[in-house]
């Protein structure tokens, strides 16, 4: 078999080995969802009927989908790294015949895999029996597509963040930063409708706008068919951009890398 | 008892020097902590100016407000990370590492969970000697709300902790128990450290909320820094003494059983 498709397999097992991960990877969104709805219902009393362009039941569908898509993260990629280095087990990768990062990507889009057919079907029940929206068919296959290339993106720019551990001990305050971004700049916390025009403009030189903001804009049809193909080829592009560096860190980093033991 | 509590004031002391010398072995964690910390706050701040640019006039709140009462939460929240985050105990447990807690002098609980993360170190020091003056200096309060303030915040900063604290003793009847029970409320209170409280309305209807502790810090400690009437403040002490004995009696009781049926082997 191909090494890479074990991976991937391996990845797919390890997401469904522990109970623990999948009653958190359902629960924990489902909690922030609550919490998101008590904060707007708040809002919206107060504010009235239109905040950002969103009635208050798109404003329950977009926190829906931006923070079930916010569970997709995969942050725990650079703990993975780190881990991998400061443990010496990297060897075991330089040792084998693969690409340590194709077998990362491989490994983690597997662990995903399950996860995204969870969250798409989550949020397709919460939206439509829950706050009761009716989607466009044509935007939940986009959304569908969307996901995946969402996965890769966070997938690239993790193991980006993670191969600093070649310099430095500990990475996980800047996995903490980027999460952050991704929370505030890629509109899981606050719709980007609601930041002033400038600011937006800048957001879509970066990738963080066509993260949650977008898919959820995707999801409720506030974007066209082809305004979303285009996010897709910016997020797909910023993704191999992110890939690329990763590759140049590995070469850079193994050649200053020392391993101890036996 | 007297010595009990110089001993730990010793412990801690001593984890403190720890957690500073390994900052210092390594610069570049020290200096890649300080940079994240730094764009941290300044997201966080954007997002702040966002939401009071747009919402402050339901809160009462300008940017000065918003700076302390992010402050405020980002001293509660790490210090919890400082002292919680260094240590995996469903770890420890599995791999019976937990005997080096065990045979040490003390308590073992205290032993445990007295730790420092050098990092969230930074972190703590950043918000307390800039971003807290910055933020006094802007919106300076009285001595009354200061006091109040500064015991809520203690109160509430406790709360939080113990939180994790029980969650964690959970592990021992289950593996990765904590890790069901505390992340929860960790992933949530991210909300609640960009969103204050107050602006989810009545706190009567929302005191559910207060599993989160970081929760208390908008409808709390920010009405009695600013002197401002606060909403129901007898239920809200209410709520945090009551988790707190809740927790801080489980804790004891988990512990105790779970102490005599734990078996490390290595």
């Amino acid at each position: 078999m191909n090494p890479y498709k074990r991976f991937f397999l391996l990845g797919f097992k390890k997401s469904i080995e522990y109970k623990a991960n999948i009653i958190n990877h359902i629960s924990i969104p489902l909690i922030i969802i609550v919490a998101f709805y008590v904060i707007w219902e708040g809002i919206y009393q107060k504010a009235g009927p239109i905040i950002g362009g969103l009635t208050f039941e798109q404003m329950t569908v977009y926190f829906v989908v931006t923070t079930l898509m916010h569970g997709l993260n995969s942050e725990y990629i650079t703990k993975q790294i780190d881990t991998l280095m400061s443990s010496g087990n990297i060897v075991n990768y330089m040792t084998r015949p693969i690409n340590f990062l194709g077998a990362l990507f491989f490994r983690n889009f597997g662990q995903n895999s399950v996860n995204i057919l969870v969250k798409f079907i989550l949020v397709l029940l919460i939206s439509t029996i829950f706050v009761q929206f009716s989607p466009n068919k044509m935007h939940i296959l986009l959304f569908l597509i969307y996901l995946p290339v969402f996965v890769l993106f966070n997938i690239a720019l993790y193991s980006t963040i993670g191969l600093l551990s070649f310099w430095i001990t500990k990475t996980w305050g800047i996995s903490d930063l980027f999460e952050m971004i991704q929370w505030v700049l890629g509109g899981a916390l606050l719709p980007l409708t609601l930041f002033p025009e400038a600011f937006q403009g800048i957001l879509k030189l970066t990738p963080f706008y066509y993260l949650q903001f977008t898919a959820a804009q995707i999801y409720l049809s506030q974007i066209t068919t082809a305004q979303a193909l285009v996010s897709m080829a910016i997020l797909i592009g910023w993704s191999l951009f992110l890939l690329v560096i990763a590759a140049f860190m590995i070469k850079k980093g193994m050649k200053k890398l020392e391993i101890f033991g036996g | 008892m007297n010595n009990k509590v110089t001993h730990y004031a010793k412990y801690f002391k001593r984890k403190c020097i720890l957690a500073y010398k390994r900052l210092i072995e390594y610069r570049a964690n020290f200096l890649a902590a300080l940079l994240s910390q730094t764009s941290y706050t300044a997201i966080v701040l954007i997002f702040g100016w966002i939401l009071v640019g747009n919402f402050g006039e339901y809160l009462n709140w300008g940017f000065a407000q918003y700076l302390i009462f992010y402050a405020l939460q980002d001293i509660i929240s790490t210090s919890r990370g400082a002292i919680i985050s260094a240590v995996d105990f469903s770890q420890m447990l599995k791999t019976g590492e937990f005997n080096q807690i065990l045979t040490r002098p003390g308590n073992p609980l205290l032993n445990l969970h007295l730790n420092v993360d050098e990092i969230s170190l930074v972190f703590l020091g950043f918000t307390i000697f800039i971003l807290l003056p910055v933020g006094l200096y802007l919106y300076p309060p009285t001595l009354l709300g200061a006091t109040y303030a500064f015991f809520c915040c203690f109160l509430v900063m406790f709360l939080d902790i113990m939180v994790h604290i029980f969650a964690n003793s959970f592990n021992f009847h289950a593996k990765d128990a904590s890790n069901i029970l505390s992340k929860p409320v960790k992933e949530t209170s991210y909300i609640f450290r960009s969103y204050p409280g107050s602006i989810a309305g009545d706190v009567q209807k929302k005191i559910f909320l207060a599993i989160i502790p970081i929760y208390f810090v908008g409808t709390l400690i920010m009405p009695l820094y600013q002197g401002a009437p606060v909403q129901k403040l007898g239920l809200q002490l209410a709520v945090i003494t009551s988790l707190l004995f809740i927790f801080i009696s489980g804790t004891i009781v988990n512990w105790k059983i779970g102490l005599k049926k734990y078996e490390g082997y290595g």
